[in-house]
């Protein structure tokens, strides 16, 4: 018969204060099995931890009650507690006064009441508990970083630096992501390019990092140290080994076409490598455009390539390889303006975003850094900014702030000026928030030092007058109408996920929100975890990032993926699901409803009948002890240690056991 | 029709495809008929078809080992389809000789409630395949495209009636268990109600535990009954447990829009999990 210690906590007040705790101590006294209260004021501290282990020796106790808050907090402080008195750490149950009594009851004497249930679920429980044993697996010691943007880079660089192997799995050609795009940053106003460049190189001259450009994760099944994850490496048609990146190929293809990397402003090749310091600088050739793949016509590149680099005929391929663990580093896209009837639905060209203006900034850009009119390439001497187009806007756009786009459209409203000092920038705006160090000194800088005019308002119309934008809007400040001529308009538009979002938070079994952005574990104290063990998050696939806050996450999930990877094996949870073969039917409901794929099935003798059947079969580094198979199997073949039928039978049977006999 | 399927059950025996033929038998001192399981080609006039032949075959699938032959109507086709679905049976072992099925009748020449509204009157899925001289489809009842009116009386119940009604049922039940034996889809080895650790079903006949045995039958069932009504006709004390099972039929078609037994590829909704599924409840 089990020996129950009761040990109830008063965390401070915020139990005490609405539950009677010796009370339920007292009461408690009265349960089946139990041998032992008490109450004190903090059960996790060190003080408390040495009651329950002299407490367990002094009255021979056998298992352990701990009634304090919920055992996400203090499970584990609790098990250990219990394992370092001489007893198996399951031999602990947490009643939970807190979270699911105290904080959510005012009435004390109702709340009190309520304790003592729910202490009394807790040692019905904890009476029917089996010892159970972790067990170890190994840890596959590499890290897959996903997205090879400015995040996924600095992700792997600190991998790298900590000894251990990674891999960037990117789909575009190059890596680099938006970053690469950029002029300059704010608010130091250093190059984009001369800052990350560097980067680039260092990723692709470290030993310890491999890189899958033009590729994409199709597939991850497994689990924490022991990921496989299926990688399509798309057929770039040309041969990365042979390959030196001289550029005759490009610099001869026929085919122009417009170039992504510079938002469609500028030009590229059928063969190309998307900008010139490419990494690796290796061109891939785009199969929809191609003279030769879609005529058969043309060849010119193979023909010229010195290196027979060229390989018509190469196709996707699939390739597995092992992962420890996972960094999603996967990024934004921008929102697509066209659906604001007020900005002209995206059908003037004039009107452009933030990326295209990024572009037209750059020296090595389409416009050689000049800023244009795209519709006749005349320079652009009058520029209207819009703040918050699709931010915070629940109606048509994202409810939440994107975050930057005050400080970009700052930087780019005092880039104007530097190009052009008679240009004239104009910013509407709703509010400037410039919350990071330095930042709303620059932005006064811009309105002092560079003369750009600030409106607080929105635009209400922008419409076409003799060739020019007219652009209508409010200055709530002075209260007055707006109308100015602009040559061009360049609308701050909101850091969204990327349409796939959801597709790899499935793959990864990891949450998203009512935004597809990716969840954290925990806002606060969890921030680049995900729910999943061993996957983390970094950059703006969580929320809208700027770059140093990106590169902070980036070393963050860093960290926990070369923690994880400096052990030499990882403990499983022993709470997972447990099959009698004997009562098992082999419908095999479980292995279909089991969202894990940790259940396969087993050919044994039937040691009655000596036929051979199938029945299900657990693999226990797979199962998450969610439960489910448990609810699926008819005939109750299926349990969950430390979840017991027995157990929960127990449960329901002490709240009943006075209310007689329901069956 | 008899001498078609003594025909194709001959030639099944004679070429090796099957050890063992279940089909039915005329009862010796009555009109009804009874199952039997024939294992030699002299044996197969024994077999018998008639609006008696009501038995659902595919009870016996699971038991009889090795290459066997099955005599099948549309209804217990649906059956062996689920088996399947299930991993009870592999589909290369078992030979189909469907039959077009018109109407069948019970003890007392009424046709059954089931057949009224049957929609398979030719099989799904078979190997071999019996036609009858007069089309099934030309005898349409007026009230097949009325699948659920066997339910209306019920559904037009309050809660509280409804739960009376089935009190009055359950309280007659005299847990004898021959629902379930001759269910082809109650296959388990062990079945939960004779699960002692924990106990889920208290075991003697009373209200309670004779509430939960027939719910929980329901459930286990939801979502796979194919309406073969066999439980219902072989309750002795006359548990109308079709209208209960065919109420799961039909919240299972407005919720997922599947009718089980008709398609061995799709998954039973209740046991099934998708990577793709949106989730947004556990957001």
């Amino acid at each position: 018969m089990a020996r129950i210690g009761v040990f109830v906590c008063h965390c401070g007040t915020n139990i005490s204060a609405t539950v009677d705790v010796k009370k339920v101590a007292e009461i408690a006294k009265g349960f089946p099995g139990v041998k032992f209260t008490t109450d004190y004021r903090y059960m996790c501290s060190e003080p408390g931890q040495d009651l329950i282990q002299k407490m367990v020796k002094e009255h021979n106790l056998t298992r352990i009650v701990v009634a304090a808050c919920s055992p996400s907090l203090h499970e584990k402080t609790f098990r250990t507690c219990t394992q370092n008195a001489g007893l198996n750490p399951y031999f602990f149950e947490m009643a939970n006064i807190r979270e699911q009594c105290s904080w959510v009851h005012d009435d004390r004497e109702e709340a009190t009441l309520k304790a003592i249930d729910i202490v009394k679920l807790a040692a019905a429980k904890v009476g029917k508990n089996n010892p159970l044993q972790t067990t170890f697996i190994p840890v596959e010691k590499r890290v897959l970083i996903i997205g090879g943007g400015i995040s996924g880079i600095q992700a792997a660089i600190d991998v790298a630096f900590n000894g251990f192997e990674t891999v960037i799995v990117e789909r575009e050609p190059s890596i680099g992501g938006r970053m690469a795009m950029f002029d300059k940053t704010f608010p130091t106003l250093d190059c984009a390019a001369c800052i990350l460049t560097p980067k680039m190189v260092e990723v692709n001259q470290s030993d310890l990092i491999k890189l899958y450009t033009y590729s994409e994760v199709e597939e991850v099944s497994g689990y924490v140290g022991n990921f496989k994850v299926k990688i399509r490496r798309k057929a770039r048609l040309v041969d990365e080994n042979k390959c030196n990146g001289c550029g005759t190929c490009w610099q001869r293809c026929p085919v122009r076409l417009p170039s992504e990397f510079d938002m469609n402003l500028g030009k590229r090749k059928a063969i190309y490598v998307p900008f010139p310091q490419a990494v690796p600088n290796v061109p891939v050739i785009d199969q929809e455009h191609c003279l030769y793949i879609n005529k058969k016509k043309c060849g010119i590149c193979k023909k010229v390539c010195p290196f027979e680099a060229i390989d018509y005929e190469q196709k996707d391929e699939v390739i597995e390889e092992k992962f420890g663990a996972i960094i999603v580093a996967t990024g934004f896209t921008m929102f697509d303006h066209s659906i604001y009837g007020e900005y002209g639905y995206g059908k003037y060209k004039n009107v452009t975003t933030g990326l295209h203006f990024e572009r037209m900034l750059n020296s090595s850009g389409p416009t050689g850094g000049k800023i244009v009119r795209p519709s006749d390439g005349k320079e652009a001497k009058k520029v209207v900014f819009i703040q918050c187009v699709g931010s915070r806007d629940e109606a048509r756009g994202m409810p939440y702030c994107s975050r930057l786009c005050c400080m970009y459209t700052a930087k780019q409203a005092l880039l104007l000026k530097e190009h052009n000092p008679e240009a004239e920038a104009y910013v509407f705006y709703i509010d400037i928030r410039a919350a990071g160090k330095n930042y709303e000194e620059f932005v006064e800088r811009v309105q002092d030092e560079y003369g750009a005019t600030y409106l607080r308002g929105r635009v209400s119309k922008i419409f076409q007058r003799n060739g020019r934008l007219m652009v209508r809007g409010c200055d709530t400040l002075s209260g007055t109408q707006i109308e100015i001529d602009a040559d061009l308009v360049v609308l701050a538009t909101a850091l969204i996920a990327r349409p796939d979002a959801i597709k790899l938070a499935q793959m990864l079994h990891i949450p998203y929100d009512q935004n597809r952005l990716f969840t954290e574990a925990h806002p606060k104290l969890a921030p680049v975890e995900t729910v999943t063990t061993g996957v983390f998050l970094t950059g703006a696939c969580q929320s809208p990032k700027d770059i140093p806050d990106t590169v902070a996450t980036a070393s963050a999930a860093s960290v926990k993926a070369c923690g994880l990877l400096s052990h030499e094996k990882l403990p499983i949870d022993p709470q997972i699901a447990r099959v009698d073969v004997e009562i098992c039917s082999g419908c095999l409901a479980c292995q279909e409803v089991c969202p894990f794929g940790a259940i396969e099935k087993e050919e044994i003798v039937d040691r009655v009948t000596q036929q051979k059947r199938w029945v299900a079969k657990i693999a226990p580094s797979l199962c998450n002890g969610c439960g489910a198979c448990n609810t699926a199997c008819r005939p109750g073949a299926i349990d969950l240690d430390g979840f017991t039928e027995e157990q929960i039978f127990g449960q329901i049977e002490s709240l009943t056991a006075d209310k007689g006999d329901e069956r | 029709m008899v001498e078609q399927l003594r025909q194709k059950a001959k030639e099944l025996l004679k070429n090796k495809e099957v050890e063992v033929i279940i089909g039915y038998q005329k009862s010796n001192n009555n009109s009804f008929t009874t199952p039997c399981f024939i294992e030699s080609e002299d044996g197969v006039d024994r077999l018998t078809w008639d609006e008696h032949c009501v038995y659902n075959l595919s009870l016996y699938l699971k038991e009889v080992k090795g290459k066997v032959g099955v005599v099948a109507k549309g209804c217990d086709v649906k059956s062996i389809v689920a088996l399947m679905q299930e991993n009870q049976i592999e589909r290369d072992r078992v030979k189909i000789i469907g039959l077009e099925c018109q109407m069948q009748v019970d003890e007392k020449g009424q046709v059954l409630e089931k057949c009224r509204t049957c929609q398979v009157h030719i099989p799904g899925m078979y190997d071999e395949l019996v036609r009858s001289k007069t089309s099934a489809s030309k005898i349409e009842s007026k009230e097949s495209d009325k699948e659920y009116s066997v339910l209306e009386e019920l559904e037009a119940k309050s809660t509280s009636e409804r739960w009376q009604f089935w009190q009055r049922q359950f309280e007659k039940c005299i847990r004898c268990y021959a629902c379930r034996q001759v269910c082809p889809l109650c296959y388990c080895s062990e079945c939960i109600t004779e699960k002692s650790v924990p106990q889920w079903i208290f075991p003697s006949p009373s209200l309670k535990g004779n509430t939960t045995w027939n719910i929980v039958r329901a459930f286990h069932l939801a979502g796979r009954c194919i309406d073969c009504g066999e439980c219902e006709r072989v309750c002795p004390v006359n548990i109308p447990l079709r209208r209960l099972n065919k109420k799961m039929e039909k919240e299972i078609q407005t919720m997922f829009n599947y009718v089980p037994g008709l398609d061995s590829k799709k998954k039973p909704p209740l046991v099934d999990f998708r990577v793709d599924d949106p989730q947004e409840f556990i957001r």
